[in-house]
C-alpha cells in the first residue's frame, strides 16, 4: 500500500513538474499567425527567415543561456545544445552572415518586448505568459 | 551580360529607400575578436629561406572590429576592420578593411551586397581570421595559404564587386545557401577596391546544400584574369562538413589553375567536443604543381581547444610539416608547437 502511494505521488509530481516546465511561443497580439511549424521556427532562429508573410521584419528573442527555457528551446526546437548554438552564431557573425537573436535575461522582458514590437517572437514558460502577447501553436501543439 | 548585371545593381540601389538621418545607436552593433599566438619550430623547414620559427615568438595576431549599421529593415551597411600583428609605423603589421559593403534584403530568399568582401570560397575563407570559430590555431594551409607552402594563392581572399546571395529552405531540415558574384578580380598593381587592372571582370559562385540536419555539402567556383598581364586563373573547391553536438568531420578538395600551372590540395579534420574541451586532428596536403614530382607539402596537426568561458578559448597544438625536395618553400620536415589565446566579443 505504501509502495503504491509513493508511486502515485511520484507520478503526480512528475506530471505536475512536466506541465510547469512547458514553454510556449509568443508573438505580438497584432500578428495574424496562429500556428507555426517547427521547421519555420528553426529557420527564424537560424536567421534564414527574416520577414513574416505580411512583410513585417521578424525580431526573434532568445533567453540567456542559464535560463532553463533556453536549453529546452535549443534542444527541442533547434535540435542542438547551447554550445553548438553559440558556435553556429559565432561563425555566422564573423562571416558577416547575420547576428544572433537578442538575448533577454528573464520572461518579463521577453513579454514586454514582444508586446511592444509587431514583428517580435519569443518563448516563455507557459505560466508566465500574459494577455499582453499572443500564444501560438507549434505544429498544432501549444507547448513544447 | 556582366555590364548589365552591374548596371542593374547600381540602378536598383538608387531606388532603395533610405534615410538621411543618422543611424540610431540603439541598432548599431559592434563585435570583434582578438588573439595572441605563440609558435616554436624545431627546424627551419628550408635550408636557404627558413619558414619555421626556431626562436619561438609571441604574435599579437588579430584585433578585429565588426560593425553593423541597420539603416532600415532592409538596408544595412556592414564594416570589418582588422589590425593584424599590432601594426606600428614604420614597422610591419597590417591595417585592413576586411569588408565594407551595403546589403539590401529583397525577401527571405534573396539579398544583394555591393562593396568589398571576403570571397565566398570554401568553408574557411570568410572566417579565416576569426580564429575563435574553428578548433585549430590555423586554417588548413594546403588550400587557404598555398602561397606559404610552395604553391600560389589558390584564389583571391578579397574582392570588390557585387554579390547576389540567399537561401532556399523547405519545411524540413533541408536548405540551400547560394552566392553568385562579379568582381574586379585579382590585381597586380592597383588596389582592386578602387580600379581594375584589366577590363575583364571575375565571376564566381558557391552552393551549399544541407540535405539533413548537420550535413553540409557544397562547391565553390571562381574564374578571372589576374592583373595587367590578364593571366587566366580559375579554382574550384568541393566541401563537406558534418556536425552533431559533439562530433565534427570536415573535408575539402581544391584545384586551382594559374596560366598553365595546376595545383591541388585537400584536407580532412575530425574533432570531438567533450563539454568545453575539443581534441582535434587534421591531415592536409598540397601538390603545388601537378606536373612536377617530389614537390608535395603535408601537415599533420593535432591539439586541444579549450573554451574556458564562452568566447574565451585557449588552444594548444603540434604541427608536423613534411616538405619534399622540390617544394620551393618547405623542403625539409619539421615540427612546430602552436598555442593561442582567443577572445570573441
Amino acid at each position: 500500500m505504501i509502495r503504491y502511494l509513493i508511486c502515485t505521488i511520484s507520478l503526480v509530481m512528475f506530471l505536475a513538474g512536466s506541465a510547469l516546465a512547458a514553454d510556449v511561443i509568443i508573438v505580438n497580439r497584432n500578428n495574424p499567425i496562429n500556428d507555426i511549424s517547427s521547421a519555420q521556427l528553426k529557420n527564424i532562429y537560424n536567421g534564414r527567415i527574416k520577414f513574416w508573410d505580411n512583410g513585417t521584419k521578424i525580431i526573434p528573442l532568445d533567453l540567456v543561456d542559464d535560463n532553463p527555457s533556453a536549453l529546452r528551446f535549443a534542444n527541442v526546437i533547434l535540435g542542438v545544445d547551447l554550445e553548438t548554438k553559440r558556435r553556429f552564431w559565432m561563425q555566422k557573425l564573423y562571416a558577416g552572415a547575420g547576428t544572433p537573436p537578442q538575448q533577454e535575461t528573464n520572461y518579463t522582458k521577453v513579454i514586454s518586448f514582444v508586446a511592444a514590437e509587431p514583428g517580435a517572437i519569443g518563448y516563455v514558460k507557459k505560466e508566465n505568459a500574459t494577455s499582453a502577447v499572443k500564444l501560438i501553436t507549434v505544429n498544432g501543439k501549444l507547448d513544447f | 551580360m556582366k555590364k548589365l548585371f552591374i548596371l542593374l545593381f547600381l540602378t536598383g540601389m538608387a531606388f532603395v529607400p533610405s534615410t538621411v538621418m543618422a543611424v540610431s545607436m540603439d541598432d548599431f552593433k559592434l563585435n570583434g575578436f582578438f588573439d595572441l599566438e605563440y609558435e616554436k619550430a624545431d627546424g627551419p623547414g628550408h635550408p636557404v629561406t627558413p619558414v619555421g620559427d626556431e626562436k619561438g615568438s609571441l604574435d599579437q595576431y588579430h584585433f578585429n572590429l565588426l560593425m553593423e549599421f541597420p539603416v532600415n529593415n532592409q538596408l544595412t551597411v556592414k564594416g570589418h576592420l582588422e589590425f593584424e600583428h599590432s601594426p606600428k609605423v614604420p614597422q610591419t603589421g597590417e591595417i585592413k578593411v576586411e569588408w565594407a559593403y551595403v546589403e539590401y534584403i529583397f525577401n527571405n530568399s534573396m539579398k544583394i551586397r555591393g562593396g568589398s568582401f571576403l570571397t565566398p570560397i570554401g568553408i574557411y575563407n570568410e572566417i579565416h581570421d576569426a580564429t575563435t570559430t574553428y578548433n585549430s590555431v590555423r586554417t588548413p594551409w594546403g588550400i587557404y595559404r598555398a602561397d606559404k607552402v610552395g604553391g600560389f594563392a589558390m584564389f583571391p581572399k578579397y574582392g570588390t564587386g557585387i554579390n547576389f546571395l540567399g537561401n532556399y529552405y523547405t519545411d524540413g531540415d533541408m536548405y540551400i545557401d547560394y552566392v553568385v558574384y562579379i568582381l574586379n578580380g585579382e590585381n597586380s598593381v592597383k588596389n582592386d577596391a578602387e580600379k581594375d587592372d584589366n577590363s575583364n571582370k571575375a565571376i564566381g559562385g558557391q552552393l551549399m546544400l544541407s540535405p539533413i540536419s548537420g550535413l553540409l555539402i557544397g562547391g565553390s567556383y571562381f574564374t578571372g584574369e589576374k592583373g595587367i598581364a590578364e593571366d587566366d586563373h580559375s579554382v574550384w573547391i568541393g566541401s563537406l562538413d558534418y556536425s552533431t553536438n559533439h562530433i565534427n568531420v570536415r573535408a575539402e578538395y581544391a584545384s586551382s589553375k594559374l596560366i598553365d600551372t595546376t595545383e591541388s590540395g585537400w584536407y580532412s579534420e575530425v574533432s570531438y567536443r567533450i563539454k568545453t574541451v575539443t581534441p582535434y586532428i587534421r591531415y592536409g596536403t598540397l601538390d603545388p604543381d601537378t606536373d612536377l614530382n617530389n614537390d608535395r607539402w603535408t601537415e599533420i596537426v593535432y591539439g586541444i581547444n579549450y573554451e574556458i568561458k564562452p568566447g574565451f578559448i585557449v588552444k594548444l597544438e603540434n604541427r608536423h610539416f613534411g616538405g619534399e625536395a622540390n617544394n620551393s618553400k618547405v623542403s625539409e620536415n619539421y615540427n612546430e608547437l602552436g598555442a593561442s589565446v582567443n577572445v570573441a566579443f
